[in-house]
């Protein structure tokens, strides 16, 4: 499945009922995972790249089998690799209150491996998920 | 629940303010979570429990506005609770570490008595 979306947590949310929808065949844990994994990473982009601006736009494909999915995002923002950015673990987070900085570390969990790659004019990041 | 998917309904129990959650948690939704809860323990009321029969999906906003409203809580002598959680849900929290530094329980009746 192949979708554009704008920079809004409109489209996140049809998108989420989107991923939903496709992998309901799926076992309920990857449909839950895979629909949390994309809403962390989307939002990250959203929010932290585009600032939610809703005329900016995220470019997403999602292949998946039964126990496995691939993937692909890729946007225009500036360059930004989120497979080396250092962010604090979240137990260090939870002693200091912070109401944020834990969708990274979920991505890791939930994802088996992330590859980055810098586009002339942008970001590609592919995720790979196993059951 | 079509623009926001999140209702939170207010209610009292002995020293408990309890908030019922329906709907979703996500990076939409959080700031009306985060709200409620920081107007709460503004107005010193500290021990609460959030009823979460209703929250089918929590994204790591939605964590995170518990996480602050646990220290929040907890450094007034306080205490949050976190009621019913589905099991989806709290794997979210267990993902994350955080199962043993949240009170959950399995029903609102027992959040309240505990």
């Amino acid at each position: 499945m192949v979708r554009t979306l704008r920079a809004s947590t409109k489209d996140i949310r049809k998108y989420r009922e989107e991923i939903k929808k496709i992998t309901k065949n799926l076992s309920y844990k990857n449909s839950h995972f895979l629909v949390l994994g994309l809403e962390e990473i989307l939002t990250n982009v959203m929010e932290h790249g585009y600032r939610y601006d809703g005329r900016r736009k995220i470019y997403t494909g999602f292949f998946y089998t039964k126990k496995r999915a691939i993937i692909k995002i890729a946007d225009r923002a500036k360059p930004y690799d989120p497979t080396k950015a250092k962010h604090p673990e979240p137990m260090e987070l939870l002693e200091k209150g912070a109401d944020g900085g834990y969708g990274n570390y979920l991505v890791k969990k939930i994802f088996y491996k992330a590859v980055y790659r810098q586009l002339s004019n942008g970001n590609l990041l592919v995720l790979f998920y196993i059951d | 629940m079509a623009q926001s998917e999140l209702t939170i309904r207010q209610g009292e129990k002995g020293k408990f303010v309890i908030l019922q959650l329906q709907g979703k948690v996500d990076s939409e939704t959080s700031p009306k979570l985060t709200e409620a809860l920081n107007k709460l323990i503004s107005a010193g009321k500290v021990w609460i429990v959030l009823d979460m029969t209703g929250v089918s999906f929590m994204s790591s906003a939605g964590i995170g506005a518990t996480v602050k409203a646990l220290n929040d809580t907890r450094s007034k002598k306080g205490d949050l609770r976190l009621a019913a959680v589905q099991d989806e849900v709290k794997k979210v929290y267990e993902l994350l570490g955080f199962a043993a530094a949240f009170s959950f329980y399995p029903s609102l009746k027992q959040a309240l008595e505990a």
